[in-house]
């Protein structure tokens, strides 16, 4: 009896003298997608490619549909779906070349690694990316989070 | 890394230890939610050993990430699931000290061997010190323990002992929907539940 009371002594002590706080939520956003972004590279062979599907395309100059307003921005945006997730793709020229920016939607997919014409970037915390001073022509881009793949395909930059 | 155990007082890790260990194997066969939990439950404890030791939120964050990042990598090797905690704890600990050496500008341990007999030596009232450690341990379980009570309980609790200024019975009555004079059973129930969670009978 005496030593149960000591035990709930203990721990109604110890309950009122825990002061500490959750750690910063990117910091445990971005162990927890560890699993998904970097986990996952087991057995080759088993990776699963998804294939972006273009839902939307709002081009320079060019209205979108179902807009009558001409009020159209100087960068080239599209919009793709790949499984679970979507891809916001912006392109804009930047002199002779082309930046292409890009924000993911989805979860899992920060620290992944984003490859267009032959340069890499990551993917912040927000799902964003960029790849800068890409020359015309018609790319692939590829963003692997582990075992997922997204491909968007005939990306051009002219 | 070793994942020494420390004694804890009268509490027993064996009954949280077992929902670690099946938490491990899930990880282990791919389940990202089981990640996740492991993550949630652990944060804590992971965040405030840097933080005891006077490292910067910062750092502290990203001592919490290397500790989660080994951890992932390891997760095939870990010998005893079970004592996972003690691996946590004793993998931030190093991690911590390692950082608290380079800012330092101090000589870093290249082996664990080396890195294991310096920690073995602190100073007893060094944040680092085993006794420091077994403190935050004994918290966590207890946190660990207060989640696995009914809401009800967990609710008398929070509300009489981790409320600053404390509720009154009155209130924690009106809060639960009960007359005023069930608290003070109720109360005592909650802990002897909370405290079956905690101690090996």
């Amino acid at each position: 009896m005496k030593n149960s009371n000591n035990n709930r002594e203990k721990i109604i002590h110890l309950m009122q003298t825990d002061d500490s706080i959750d750690a910063p939520s990117d910091a445990i956003k971005w162990s927890k997608n560890l699993f998904r972004a970097r986990a996952a590279q087991p057995a080759q062979g088993i990776l699963q490619r998804i294939i972006g599907v273009l839902v939307q395309e709002l081009a320079p100059g060019k209205a979108a549909f179902g807009e009558r307003s001409g009020s159209v921005g100087k960068v080239r945006q599209m919009l793709f779906e790949a499984g679970d997730n979507r891809v916001d793709l912006r392109v804009s020229k930047n002199h002779e070349s082309f930046d292409v920016r890009g924000q993911i939607l989805g979860r899992g997919w920060e620290n992944a690694v984003v490859e267009l014409a032959g340069q890499k970037s990551n993917v912040d915390k927000f799902g964003g990316f960029a790849v800068k001073d890409v020359k015309s022509g018609t790319y692939e881009v590829s963003i692997r989070g582990g075992q997922i793949e997204i491909v968007l395909k005939g990306i051009e930059l002219e | 890394m070793p994942d020494t155990e420390r004694k804890l007082g009268p509490f027993s890790a064996a009954p949280l230890g077992k929902d670690d260990a099946v938490l491990v194997g899930l990880c282990r066969k791919g389940d990202e939610s089981a990640w996740s939990d492991l993550v949630d439950r652990y944060q804590r404890l992971v965040f405030a050993i840097p933080r005891r030791a006077g490292l910067s939120e910062a750092q502290a964050a990203d001592v919490l990430q290397e500790v989660f990042l080994t951890l992932f990598e390891k997760l095939d090797e870990i010998e005893r699931p079970e004592k996972i905690r003690s691996w946590l704890v004793t993998t931030a600990k190093f991690k911590t000290w390692g950082t608290v050496r380079r800012d330092k500008g101090l000589y870093s341990p290249e082996t664990e061997e080396e890195m294991e007999f310096e920690m073995a030596n602190l100073k007893d009232d060094s944040p680092l010190a085993e006794d420091a450690l077994v403190l935050l341990e004994e918290q966590h379980m207890i946190r660990t323990a207060l989640k696995k009570l009914s809401e009800k309980c967990q609710k008398i609790l929070r509300m009489i002992y981790l409320t600053e200024p404390a509720a009154s019975y009155a209130e924690v009555a009106d809060a639960i929907g009960v007359g005023a004079t069930s608290i003070s059973p109720l109360r005592s129930r909650c802990l002897k539940k909370l405290e079956r969670v905690l101690v090996a009978v």
